[in-house]
């Protein structure tokens, strides 16, 4: 496959837009003042997920999904170590308690934080791309990686953009890593409608 | 239920047990389930048709706007959590209070209109076992680390008695060898030799006496779990004589201490009272928060305490009684970690401060 350097700019920049429209929902759902910031974009084989990611390779991450469907086929992740998602949530919701941890209303706060991430990136890209797509409901997952990913969909993943973003707010910064996974061929999609719109050959 | 021109494929969300709101792109509502009717109070006929905004103003709000709009655009579903959107349509119990919500957004397409349909689901059950879950995890944690405080306490009282009992085996049998050598020198001696041996016997058991009184005051030292002492009432209690006058504030608070906790100010009192001077008229004890610490602070306006004796006056045996006053202030308070050192300057009076850890005090309730 041929992935140029201006495709991962283009990438890069479209995912950045979304993470700074997230920030400025976070912001305005919850007063107060997040920063999200995505220092780092990759592209990596499925396979290479685990190399020199240390936050990927914990026994336990808390997720949140969103699978879609249509003229390229994947699923977008917004993944954290659980003890920093229960920070965060916390810390957004300004609840005051010793030992942060995830129960029932916490993970649907997660999960909504989730989907605003997710759908902002995900917006951020069909805008360009004009595609329509189908989504699934946001789903909150608990596992380590290939967990998450589930072993029996592991063989329909090839390619997988992976954005290390860092969600500040006051004292507290929590790192989390907003995955898109695509399914065989889907990249070359993404990437050739790329190309289409930015008008490069 | 619904706008004529929409398929009576709507008229199926009657049946769902969940809120049901199907809005067009300008926030005109083309079905209103059942359930939401009988939550809100607002018939289908009084709302469908008319914008949703009207009725429910924060939904004009950017953050709610900007979600639903991506909707609108063919986006993935949007979701409301219930602790940043507990009420995302105000719905009343029937008990009073507003029911809590768990909501999100879906895109449909019916007959080429482009819809919007929102999902309410009533989750007050779920959060109400949610916060009386959080309330009994929270209660557990602080037993637990009141019984790790208490552990920690016994532990400390198990050693001091040991050091206590071990001290007064010690100090008697070192009154009754003296005793017995007075004994014996009396035995040797003349008959106006044998008074002055005499009375350092009958001293000496006197000695002994105090000693033997001293271990009934302390045996239960530490033998109680510490419990919370009102600073304010325990002072009250003082026996402080009419001729010093006692000056007090900052004392509204309580703190976890031996149960003999009162009886530091009783030797704090003592030793003022013995080692004051003549001079010595008024006591100050005034308390305040420090940092994390609760800081309490005893001052008389005696002769004060030379410098070379302020670590000295805590260790047994040092002084001009048994010894063991300020000592004994020291060990009571270490049960709960609670330190005491001398901070005046000599011929300005003795300046006790006493550090309360954070955790080991609180603000008195009611006040």
């Amino acid at each position: 496959m041929n992935i140029d350097e201006d495709s991962i700019d283009a990438i890069r920049e479209l995912i950045n837009i979304g993470v700074g429209r997230a920030a400025g929902l976070l912001n305005e759902m919850t007063g107060t003042h997040i920063r999200l910031n995505v220092p780092e974009v990759h592209l990596l084989k499925v396979s290479d997920l685990l190399h020199g990611n240390s936050l990927l390779e914990c026994t336990q991450l808390s997720a949140v999904s969103l699978r879609f469907d249509g003229a390229f086929s994947g699923i977008s992740l917004l993944v954290f170590p659980p003890e920093s998602a229960a920070l965060l949530i916390t810390a957004l919701t300004g609840e005051e308690i010793e030992e942060p941890e995830l129960d029932a209303l916490r993970i649907e706060t997660l999960n909504e934080v989730g989907n605003v991430v997710n759908n902002a990136v995900m917006g951020s890209i069909m805008n360009v791309l004009n595609e329509h797509l189908t989504y699934s409901m946001p789903t909150y997952l608990e596992g380590d990686i290939n967990q998450i990913l589930g072993t029996k969909q592991a063989n329909l993943y090839q390619w997988v953009i992976l954005a290390i973003s860092k969600f500040m707010l006051e004292d507290l910064n929590v790192v989390g890593n907003i995955l898109m996974i695509f399914e065989v061929g889907a990249l070359d999609t993404l990437l050739t409608r790329i190309r289409e719109s930015t008008g490069s050959s | 239920m619904r706008e004529d021109t929409v398929v009576s494929k709507l008229d199926y969300f009657d049946i769902l047990p969940a809120g049901i709101i199907v809005i067009r792109p300008d926030y005109t509502v083309v079905c209103w389930n059942r359930t939401i009717a009988e939550w809100t109070g607002i018939h289908p006929g009084e709302i469908v048709g008319h914008d949703l905004r009207q009725r429910f103003p924060r939904l004009k709000n950017r953050r709610y706007e900007i979600r639903i709009q991506q909707v609108f655009e063919g986006g993935p579903a949007a979701f409301f959590s219930t602790q940043f959107h507990p009420h995302f349509i105000d719905a009343t119990l029937p008990q009073g209070g507003l029911r809590f919500q768990r909501t999100s957004i879906h895109s449909i397409m019916e007959n080429g209109d482009n819809l919007a349909i929102i999902v309410i689901d009533d989750v007050t059950d779920l959060v109400s076992q949610v916060h009386a879950f959080r309330e009994m995890k929270n209660r557990a944690l602080h037993e637990v680390e009141e019984r790790k405080r208490t552990e920690i306490a016994l532990q400390e009282a198990n050693r001091q008695l040991k050091l206590l009992s071990g001290m007064t085996r010690h100090d008697i049998l070192n009154s009754i060898t003296a005793a017995v050598g007075y004994l014996d020198l009396a035995a040797e001696s003349s008959d106006s030799e044998k008074e002055v041996f005499l009375d350092k016997v009958y001293a000496t058991l006197e000695k002994i006496q105090r000693q033997i009184e001293f271990t009934r005051t302390y045996e239960i030292l530490g033998s109680h779990q510490p419990i919370w002492h009102n600073l304010h009432s325990l002072i009250s209690e003082l026996g402080v004589p009419e001729t010093i006058k006692l000056k007090t504030s900052g004392l509204d608070v309580d703190i976890i201490a031996d149960p003999m906790l009162k009886k530091v100010f009783e030797n704090l009192l003592d030793n003022t009272l013995r080692h004051g001077g003549d001079t010595v008229s008024g006591i100050e004890l005034e308390g305040n928060v420090h940092g994390e610490e609760f800081r309490l602070i005893w001052s008389d306006n005696g002769s004060g305490i030379d410098p070379g004796e302020k670590e000295k006056i805590f260790e047994r045996g040092y002084g001009k009684n048994t010894g063991l006053g300020l000592f004994m202030i020291r060990e009571i308070l270490a049960i709960t970690g609670i330190t005491i050192e001398e901070t005046g300057v000599e011929g300005g009076g003795a300046r006790f401060e006493i550090h309360v850890p954070p955790g080991e005090w609180k603000t008195s309730e009611g006040d």
